[in-house]
């Protein structure tokens, strides 16, 4: 049994203790142990390592791309595999790579930094991961035996339908797409839930780090903006499958309704991405200027008012659908408006630097980066805010130049300070500082060299999702100058890939706090232990590596070492409140995602599979509601002996 | 720097009920969730109804509300047994649950046999209109809703009848019932738009 | 030509070099897009300055912290203002006179739509992957080339029975999508007699990267001529070989889906291909793929799929007699 945390305790019952958290904490060995799993850092490190996958087969195709646009009248790539690569590469940036990525770095780090030990939910969590896994293997089994789906990201009907497309690839779109957006919302689920009961006592709302904010608000967002995706994936896959008519305009169904619901999900969309990683940034920028973020509370206004304002702009995407302007200058407005908590951040972390000791690191070469990158597509963007200036340059490379700035600067370039900043952490090697600084630079110019000049080709009347242009309207030397950017991002991201396996392989051994940081992640071991804190910390400042508040008495909760404990605190000042016991490795997660995924799959080779796939899903949820474990309490509660 | 107060175990419960509960709050934003989701549908009906020149469109006639009726009577019984089953939880009334539990199911049943009973909903289904489209996957969204209710009741009427819930131990129940009143009062929007609407203008 | 482009990208740098081509949004020819135009440049001084001033700012402070970080003395900087000036008020200011700028250029663009009653309309219906073009004052109906009068606004009703489509003449207006089941209106005007180019700009399907057209302003006299022209009857062919071409476009079915001069297509048929009254005189075929030369006609009818994967229209296998007959044939569409 545990003994209570006793300082003066001799140590070998300290490290008999150690022992038995590890022993509970642990999983089966073997592959099967690995399946079963639920320990929150073993799925958010599927997470990441799948989103990096992702990222790299999106990325792929993006220089296919790239490659068919690089002179007029090109031969290497069809229409066909066009349309299929710039579908299939803005589908997963999008939904396979940057929204399950920042759910990884929210599954992963949110607990580690509020002093949990797992997450609320750990078998919910796994389903996620599965569900997701599973999605995105499927789409991508199907696109490489050429069941591609060729209706780009957004898919309109009524080219989506299937009298204009009747290929399987965009049955597998519509249903992965739906399916694997119960991965987002589990995830989201559980992240709430986890930052609002299971923080670290003392840690009031007003002192959880900022990424812990982001990734609230994500999740919030994610609660809003996903469930409408859904229904509009539902409908198209109804659609194409079960001839339901809501898109076709010819039994009074209509193509604008797709869009309205799409870009009611499509716009908060980009900034559930973005929000996470300022997060990164604004730990990063914190803990390379050695001293507390500037303007902690107008950052998290701020990443209040983004979530709000962002479900009021999605009719900026359909400006050139003749909606009435009165109606459309509404959404102008609003856009601009949500220009003004992203300019509150960016000055926010100017200021820290300015008043930080600022020390160079690779991580903070890509926060600066991040902020130049995204300062400039966040200026398109108001640009394209305007209703007159958006019908010129809709649908034309211009937009592809804004969102891609926007994209690097405010995901990838922010996730990529991230993996510098917390490599150490997850891994417990250092990453090649050099090496680091030649990535940097690599990425940074090569991404600008990339995108510049596409601002130019929409001027020039471009029109994306083009597999090809006649020689003689000058567009010629500007793509090619585009193509030769982007593999410089390509040999940029090897380096990066190099970097991290000699890390992994011979890197040098990262200590608990490598870079001095302030929030509890850095407060256990790199990696840290399967229980992450062998006592739970407390916290009583905003930076609780940095100061503690001597009037607050710290609290120490008792937790029991032979079954899977963590506290359970107040919603708003982290009050202790009980203890959670946690489940440990199963296998029913990954049977239910499978039994979720046959329900979808039906849907595309036979309807009679659903109701096949309902029976076996509702199985394996009760196999996981029925309680573990009558005999849970501890506490000596009466009435407690009365039962069997 | 002040001396550590530590928390003994007797004072941190494990048996969490209510929002205490982590699993209480994940209920609470599935529901959240799925309002979201009929909301969508509910704007998406709108829309198409906006954009259509007659509602019905294409000549079909008002939906048939006999049935409908007696369906929001049915839900609203199920919705008070549960209620008055929990509430005898409260004087650790085992016997009351599992009677309140099971007269909910039992309505939900004939809510869902009734629902059978109608059918599409009209001379139309899911294929004839963008009409037919919404109203169906509405209609039937609901009642698939009602059926999953009638599976998470169950288990926990199996769980009652091992004697599992008591007056601390009852965040099983409270989840339920989280969910069961959604159903039921979802149905309210869900009735009064696909039903009353297409009368009243 | 290679120079000239090349110094597009110095071109966002210094708003002063011109690049052109036949799509060139900010070479505009019209007063919508000279409005819109103007409008970049006044925001692009504007993003410019925003853009510059953070990254200086950043730099700066990048490196009073280097300098802290060597242990000199560096004053620090009050936060508070840094944040309200550069975050709040001066995007407040900045956005609300854009916002303004933005309410009455669009309102313009628009009462100029709402006010032009009378004058020319036109009807342009996206097909996948080509552009019906109708003038049903005149009773003229045509494809993949729309002449219009230079200097007077012009009614364009839109549509599509298909897929969406976008129709957009940078050079003459923004774009305006064409939603099936919806008609929508754009008014545009050259200023100048031209030739411009136009492109779908929605995403159509396979073959949405090859459906251009074009338009041409004349002089409305010259304007006059071609209506006049279009709708004189029909010449009887004046040789043998136009004749047989005749013979051999009915024979291979072409008529079963084009109309041609003096021959409606078939009932029923919808309009399911560009009507060919006046082949001869367009600029290119395939809608903007190719040059109009009989060499060109003969490898698109010998295989429309080699030349624009997605087009909707079947290859048709002749000898090479009929080839050259119908090739006349369709020579003497003026
Ligand atoms: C991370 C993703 C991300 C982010 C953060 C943004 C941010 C913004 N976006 Fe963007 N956007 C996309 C991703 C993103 N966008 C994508 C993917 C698409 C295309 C989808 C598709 O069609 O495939 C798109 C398309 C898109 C369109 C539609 C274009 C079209 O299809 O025609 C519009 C139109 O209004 C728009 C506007 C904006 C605005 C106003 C912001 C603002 O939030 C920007 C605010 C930030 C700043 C302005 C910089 C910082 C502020 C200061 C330094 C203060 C001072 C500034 C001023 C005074 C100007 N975006
Ligand atoms: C987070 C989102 C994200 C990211 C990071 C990117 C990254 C890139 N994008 Fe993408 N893009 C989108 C989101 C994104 N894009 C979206 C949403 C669309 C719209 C799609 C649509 O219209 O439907 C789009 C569309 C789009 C287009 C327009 C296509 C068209 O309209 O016709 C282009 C063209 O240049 C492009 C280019 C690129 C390039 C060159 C990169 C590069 O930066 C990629 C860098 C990465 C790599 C180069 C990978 C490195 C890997 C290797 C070098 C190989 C290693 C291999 C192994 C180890 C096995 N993208
Ligand atoms: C099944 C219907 C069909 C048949 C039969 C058919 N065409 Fe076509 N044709 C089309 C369609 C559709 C297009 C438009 C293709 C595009 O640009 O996408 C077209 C385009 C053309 C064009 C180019 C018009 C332009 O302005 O761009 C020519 C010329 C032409 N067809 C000639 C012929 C001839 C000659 C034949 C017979 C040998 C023929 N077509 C048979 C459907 C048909
Ligand atoms: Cu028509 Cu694109
Ligand atoms: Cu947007």
């Amino acid at each position: 049994m545990s003994g209570p945390a006793d300082p003066t305790m001799p140590d070998a019952a300290e490290r008999a203790e150690l022992a038995e958290l590890d022993r509970t904490w642990g999983s089966p060995p073997g592959f099967v142990g690995w399946l079963s799993q639920v320990n929150h850092r073993a799925i958010g490190k599927r997470y990441l390592a799948t989103g990096l996958v992702f990222f790299l087969l999106a990325g792929i195709d993006a220089l296919r791309i790239r490659l068919q646009l690089a002179m007029p009248e090109n031969a290497l790539l069809g229409p066909e595999p066009y349309n299929a690569a710039f579908t299939m590469h803005g589908t997963t940036m999008m939904f396979l790579f940057a929204v399950p990525i920042m759910e990884g770095v929210g599954i992963y780090l949110v607990p580690l930094m509020i002093g949990a030990r797992d997450m609320a939910l750990p078998r919910l969590n796994a389903l996620g991961y599965w569900v997701y896994f599973i999605a995105g293997t499927s789409l991508y089994i199907a696109y490489f035996f050429g069941l591609a789906p060729t209706g780009g990201w957004f898919s309109y009907p009524p080219l989506t339908r299937a009298e204009y497309s009747p290929d399987k690839g965009l049955d597998f779109w519509a249903t992965m797409i739906t399916f694997i957006e119960i991965a987002a919302l589990v995830a989201a689920i559980e992240l709430i839930v986890t930052i609002f009961k299971q923080r670290a006592p003392g840690m009031s709302l007003n002192r959880m780090p900022l990424l812990v904010w982001s990734v609230l608000v994500m999740a919030f967002m994610i609660v809003f903006a996903m469930p409408p995706l859904m229904v509009a994936s539902g409908m198209l896959a109804l659609d194409r499958t079960f001839s339901t008519q809501f898109f076709n305009p010819l039994l009074g169904g209509e193509a604008l309704l797709w869009q309205h619901v799409f870009w009611f999900f499509g716009h908060p969309d980009v900034y559930i991405i973005m929000l996470p990683a300022f997060g990164i940034l604004s730990m990063v920028i914190a803990s390379s200027a050695r001293r507390p973020i500037f303007g902690y509370t107008a950052i998290v206004l701020s990443f209040v008012a983004i979530g709000f304002l962002s479900f009021g702009l999605w009719v900026h995407h359909m400006f050139a659908t003749g909606l009435p302007l009165l109606g459309m200058s509404f959404f102008t407005a609003a856009s601009m408006m949500i220009t003004i908590p992203s300019g509150i951040q960016v000055f926010c972390w100017i200021a820290t630097i300015w008043n930080g000791r600022v020390r160079i690191t690779t991580s903070f070469l890509f926060a600066v980066g991040a902020i130049i990158t995204f300062v400039l597509g966040g200026v398109t963007g108001v640009m394209l805010a305007s209703v007159p200036f958006d019908l010129q340059v809709h649908d034309t490379f211009f937009v592809v130049a804004h969102f891609h700035y926007v994209l690097f600067g405010g995901v990838v370039f922010p996730l990529f300070a991230g993996f510098y900043h917390w490599f150490p952490k997850v891994t417990g090697r250092m990453l090649d500082e050099t090496v680091g600084r030649w990535n940097f630079a690599l990425m940074f110019i090569g991404f600008h060299v990339t995108f510049f000049p596409q601002h130019q080709l929409g001027f020039l009347g471009m029109p994306r999702r083009v597999f090809t242009y006649l020689d003689g309207l000058g567009w010629g030397e500007l793509n090619l100058i585009s193509t030769i950017g982007a593999f410089v991002i390509g040999v940029g991201v090897l380096l990066f890939l190099a970097n991290a396996i000699s890390a992994l392989l011979a890197g040098r051994r990262a200590e608990g706090d490598p870079w001095g940081a302030d929030s509890l992640e850095w407060a256990t071991s790199s990696p840290p232990p399967l229980y992450n804190f062998q006592r739970i910390p407390n916290v009583s400042s905003q930076n609780p590596l940095w100061r503690s508040d001597p009037d607050e008495t710290p609290v120490e909760v008792e937790l029991r070492s032979d079954r899977r404990e963590t506290p359970v605190t107040a919603l708003l000042d982290a009050r202790p409140q009980g203890r959670l016991v946690l489940p440990g490795p199963t296998l029913v997660p990954l049977f239910t995602a499978f039994s979720i995924a046959f329900v979808f799959l039906g849907l595309i080779a036979n309807p009679w599979l659903v109701p096949v796939g309902a029976l076996l899903t509702f199985g394996c949820i009760a196999a996981w509601a029925w309680p573990r474990d009558w005999n849970v309490d501890d506490t000596g509660r009466p009435g407690e002996g009365a039962r069997s | 720097m002040n001396e550590v107060r530590r928390i003994p175990r007797q004072e941190l419960p494990v048996i969490l009920s209510g929002s205490r509960s982590p699993i209480w709050w994940g209920m609470v934003i599935l529901v959240i969730i799925e309002s979201t989701v009929f909301a969508t549908l509910i704007s998406s009906y709108f829309y198409i109804r906006v954009n259509s020149p007659a509602w019905p469109p294409g000549g079909l006639p008002n939906p048939d509300l006999l049935l409908p009726i007696i369906n929001t009577i049915v839900l609203f019984c199920s919705s008070m047994a549960v209620l008055w089953g929990m509430a005898g939880l409260k004087k650790n009334d085992l016997r009351r649950l599992k009677i309140g539990i099971g007269a909910g199911i039992a309505l939900e049943i004939i809510f869902f046999i009734i629902k059978i009973m109608m059918g599409t909903g009209g001379p139309f289904d899911w294929s004839t209109n963008a009409y037919g489209s919404i109203f169906f996957t509405i209609n039937w969204l609901h009642t698939g809703h009602v059926l999953v209710a009638i599976l998470m009741a169950s288990v926990a009427e199996m769980l009652a009848f091992r004697g599992y819930f008591d007056r601390e131990r009852k965040l099983g129940v409270q989840v339920v019932n989280i969910y069961w009143q959604f159903v039921a009062v979802v149905w309210i929007p869900v009735f009064i738009v696909l039903f009353l609407t297409p009368r009243w203008y | 030509m290679k120079r000239r482009n090349a110094l597009c990208l110095i071109a966002i740098l210094l708003p002063f070099t011109a690049c052109s081509g036949p799509q060139y949004a900010l070479d505009p020819r019209s007063p919508a897009s000279s409005s819109i135009a103007q409008l970049w440049w006044v925001m692009l001084a504007i993003a410019s300055a925003v853009s510059l001033t953070v990254v200086i700012l950043l730099l700066v402070a990048i490196g009073r912290a280097r300098r802290r970080e060597r242990g000199e003395d560096v004053r620090e900087i009050a936060g508070r203002p840094l944040v309200l000036t550069g975050g709040v008020v001066i995007p407040t200011i900045v956005l609300l006179s854009l916002l303004v700028y933005n309410f009455r250029l669009g309102a313009s663009l628009q009462s100029a739509e709402a006010d032009e009653i009378g004058g020319l309309t036109i009807e342009v219906v996206g097909h996948q992957f080509w552009w019906e073009v109708r003038y049903p004052g005149h009773g003229i109906t045509t494809a993949n080339e729309i002449t219009i009068p230079a200097g007077e606004p012009v009614r364009f009703l839109v549509s599509s029975p298909d897929v969406i489509h976008s129709f957009w003449v940078p050079q003459l207006h923004g774009k305006i999508d064409m939603i099936p089941g919806r008609l929508h209106t754009l008014m545009a005007e050259a200023d100048q007699p031209g030739v411009f180019r136009g492109q779908c700009a929605e995403y159509c399907g396979m073959a949405h990267a090859l459906m251009a057209f074009w338009v041409e302003a004349l002089q409305p006299a010259e304007f006059a001529a071609w209506v006049e022209a279009r709708t004189a009857p029909p010449l009887e062919p004046e040789d043998a070989q136009v004749e047989r071409g005749r013979q051999v476009f009915f024979e291979a079915e072409c008529g079963d889906c084009h109309a041609t001069r003096g021959a409606a297509a078939p009932a029923g048929s919808g309009s399911a291909a560009p009507d060919l009254a006046d082949l001869a005189t367009r600029r290119t075929i395939g809608a903007g793929t190719l040059p109009n030369t009989p060499e060109a006609l003969a490898r698109w009818i010998e295989d429309p799929q080699a030349v624009k994967p997605g087009a909707r229209m079947p290859p048709t296998a002749l000898e090479d007699a009929e080839m050259q007959a119908l090739l006349a044939y369709l020579g003497s569409l003026r």
